[in-house]
């Protein structure tokens, strides 16, 4: 829960940064004054060009490659098994932009594998048993949100949104019998938020905050039965290169 | 291929021991027995002449009282009381509180074994009365009778059917598919994980002892009509080689090397380490540690020769091994300083002992970890056992009751309380537990030979705990550094839960699961 309420602050911080600002009513300090002479108008000077209201940019598409960081939410399991609760992964998406008004829809595909060894637990402390175990997380992610530029030329943008995710998990131990390894399929939720910039001509590169929850698939044996970690979700940052037109 | 070989054993084994049905034969040389003085140097005989007869542990009165205990199946040895005095007490107040027993012996009549004493009182052989009256000094932490430990196997010696035997794929001794107990345990998928242990691994078997020389040694003899010197040969057993023995002492017998002359001792050890995957004989769970034969208990034959030695005629009764609390709390002291990472305590009786719970929480805190057999009197009103009710009072000590080859039930004859922690295959109803092991000869023998080696089922408490001790090696040579805490943790861990839910007095947290408890745990599963 704190790690959701952390995200949805995040989320929120930045969908509050991202509204147009409006014109706030200014009363005229001048009303209740005495009407004084005029001051002699001031030389003239060169007038400013006009601001020309930034129009809906038109709807586009791009591709990427994305490389993640995740701090896992069964953090005690991971530290257990691999030494660390920080994974790390590579993919690449694809997606439409200015859909409408903002709007944007993504899929990316992730993967993520780490290797530890399987352990015995003895008072919350993990032994390590000198078994490798290999871990490959296969994640894909059906996504959408609203993306509004920070500039006047849509240079910098910044996004929020959330998604639907697929996990593809696949434990694999040595010795392994029949019964032992996991290959399982999870579907969880996301939400993010992030940044991107335009580098040069199509390409820009982006970074993004991501929560992600995908209840129960863990805990029901191994190492995170024993901690009572059921999520296999956490936070994850990233960042993007990639070409949109 | 291996059929006619196996065969061929057991007909060579059954021209030498007649009826017996032996898989081997030791292939070690005999020494004759002036050869045998020569390599000894440990006083490689005992002729009846006083100044030899010191080479027993036991001075000829102690010796005398410890054979009057046995034949009057006293449950202590006459006379002797284990003193421990309070921490800080100078010699003439040790001299205080001895005064108080009616043959006011001196203090320099104690035997000391650390900080602990062993007095020897011949006037007053009952023992609790001499403890009864020290414990009401002062100066005395504890005083307690040198109590008997018995060694009650339900059944023993029992040969290999020879049509039991089959060749199995893994491992590759003959008389592996007899030995149901480990395929029970799914042990060649455990073996997978952790092909035996190691030799960095030290186990202690604190019994009968186990055979540590090739060899022959002139005993005093009883034959029937007289007491005469005569050579008994003796063997290593071809299933625990010596280059896997280290360390080995005898605390019950004599000051020589080990030797097992009842066979118990030899079984157990077979368990924990015989050698397996040499197609020969049968298989052990912890095939590769290094054993360390510690002697305590003195079986039959061991008895016969301390008898003749005293120039007692006739033969010793025909009991079952038995030790006493010192030598045993001494064996189990020994073996953790000398570096034994598991001990087997395939023993027990049902008295009390603080010097015997002082002895497990020393060798536990040297970093021993300890299986001890829950006992086997059920059926005689199911008394407490000790040392296996101390095993509570340690995490690195577990009490090990017997399951039969279901392994759901318990053994008919495994004591039960709630001191009870694991379960292991103890074998029941005619299910024995096959090892290579002494084939013992028979107690009227003429010219006793204790070079022969036979696959041959036994059935107790005592045989499930070398199971636990063979598990716990593995766990300790897979995790360098573990303690005996965190082994017994693991072993309670993967327990397979059997009878009522949780731990029971039965069996403890269950079933040993040794693959689980090697394979441990991944994220999911």
């Amino acid at each position: 829960m704190r790690h959701l309420a952390i995200a949805l602050t995040v989320l929120v911080t930045m969908a509050v940064s991202t509204l147009p600002v409006r014109a706030q009513p200014v009363a005229d300090p001048s009303a209740d004054q005495q009407v004084q002479p005029k001051p002699p108008p001031p030389p003239a000077k060169p007038q400013p060009k006009p601001v020309v209201p930034r129009r809906n940019p038109k709807p586009g598409v791009g591709a990427f490659g994305l490389f993640d960081s995740e701090w896992m939410t069964a953090k005690d399991t991971f530290d257990a098994v691999f030494e660390t609760s920080q994974l790390r992964g590579v993919g690449f998406g694809a997606g439409g932009f200015n859909l409408f008004r903002g709007l944007f829809a993504r899929v990316t595909f992730s993967k993520t594998s780490e290797s530890g060894t399987r352990v015995a637990i003895v008072n919350e402390e993990a032994l390590p048993l000198n078994i490798a175990l290999e871990l490959k997380l296969n994640t894909t992610e059906i996504g959408g949100g609203w993306r509004v530029p920070l500039d006047r030329l849509g240079r910098y943008n910044a996004y929020g949104g959330g998604g639907l995710l697929f996990v593809s998990y696949r434990e694999t131990s040595q010795f392994a019998g029949p019964d032992d390894d996991s290959r399982e399929s999870f579907t969880g939720y996301s939400m993010f938020g992030g940044v991107d910039v335009t580098v040069w001509k199509l390409i820009y590169a982006g970074a993004e905050l991501q929560y992600r929850l995908v209840p129960d698939a863990l805990g029901e044996g191994g190492v995170s039965r024993e901690f009572g970690e059921t999520d296999l979700g956490g936070f994850v940052a990233r960042v993007m290169f990639g070409v949109r037109k | 291929m291996l059929l006619p070989r196996f065969s061929a054993w057991v007909r060579t084994a059954l021209s030498v021991i007649g009826a017996v049905a032996l898989l081997a034969l030791p292939d070690s040389p005999r020494t004759t027995a002036a050869a045998a003085q020569r390599q000894a140097g440990l006083g490689a005989a005992v002729p009846r002449d006083p100044q030899a007869r010191s080479v027993l542990r036991r001075s000829p009165a102690r010796a005398r009282a410890l054979i009057e205990a046995r034949q009057r199946r006293l449950d202590y040895v006459p006379g002797e009381v284990i003193v421990k005095f309070r921490d800080g007490m100078t010699s003439v107040r040790r001299q205080r509180a001895l005064t108080a027993l009616r043959s006011r012996p001196s203090v320099s009549d104690l035997e000391w074994h650390r900080n602990v004493a062993l007095l020897y009182d011949p006037t007053e052989p009952d023992a609790r009365v001499l403890a009864r009256q020290l414990n009401a000094q002062p100066e005395v932490e504890y005083a307690e009778p040198n109590y008997l430990v018995r060694i009650r196997p339900v059944s023993n010696a029992v040969p290999l059917d020879v049509n039991e035997a089959h060749p199995a794929a893994t491992p590759n001794d003959p008389a592996y598919s007899a030995q149901w107990n480990l395929s029970a345990l799914d042990m060649p998928r455990a073996w997978d994980i952790n092909p035996g242990a190691s030799s960095d691994v030290i186990v202690a078997v604190v019994d009968t002892g186990v055979t540590t020389v090739n060899q022959s040694f002139n005993f005093p003899y009883w034959d029937g009509s007289s007491i005469r010197t005569i050579s008994m040969p003796f063997a290593i057993s071809p299933g625990l080689p010596a280059s896997r023995h280290t360390r080995s002492r005898d605390f019950a017998f004599w000051d020589g090397a080990v030797l097992d002359v009842d066979g118990h001792g030899t079984h157990v050890a077979s368990t924990i380490a015989e050698a397996t995957n040499d197609m020969s004989r049968a298989a052990g769970i912890a095939y590769n540690v290094v054993v360390m034969p510690v002697k305590v208990c003195t079986g039959f034959w061991d008895e016969q020769i301390i008898r003749s030695s005293l120039n007692i005629p006739g033969r010793a009764d025909e009991d079952d091994p038995g030790c006493t609390f010192m030598d045993v709390a001494q064996g189990v002291e020994y073996a953790a300083e000398q570096g034994a990472k598991v001990i087997n305590l395939s023993l027990g009786a049902e008295f009390a002992s603080t010097r015997l719970r002082d002895a497990l929480d020393f060798a536990v805190r040297r970093g021993a970890f300890i299986a001890i057999a829950m006992g086997n009197l059920f059926e005689d009103l199911n008394p407490t056992v000790y040392p296996a009710k101390y095993a509570e009072l340690f995490q690195g000590a577990m009490s090990v009751a017997a399951v039969g080859r279901s392994l759901a039930t318990r053994a008919s004859y495994s004591s039960t309380g709630s001191h009870c922690e694991i379960a292991a295959p103890g074998g029941d109803l005619g299910d024995f537990i096959f090892q290579t092991t002494l084939a013992e000869p028979g107690h009227n023998s003429v010219s006793p030979n204790f070079t022969l080696f036979g696959v041959f089922g036994s059935q107790g408490t005592s045989m499930a705990t070398p199971h636990v001790a063979g598990l716990a090696a593995l766990i300790i040579s897979q995790r360098p550094g573990i303690t005996p805490a965190q082994v017994e943790a693991i072993i309670r861990a993967t327990a397979k839960d059997i009878g009522a839910p949780g731990k029971d007095n039965d069996f403890g947290y269950g079933l040993i699961q040794p693959r689980a408890a090697l394979f441990g745990l991944g994220i999911r599963k």
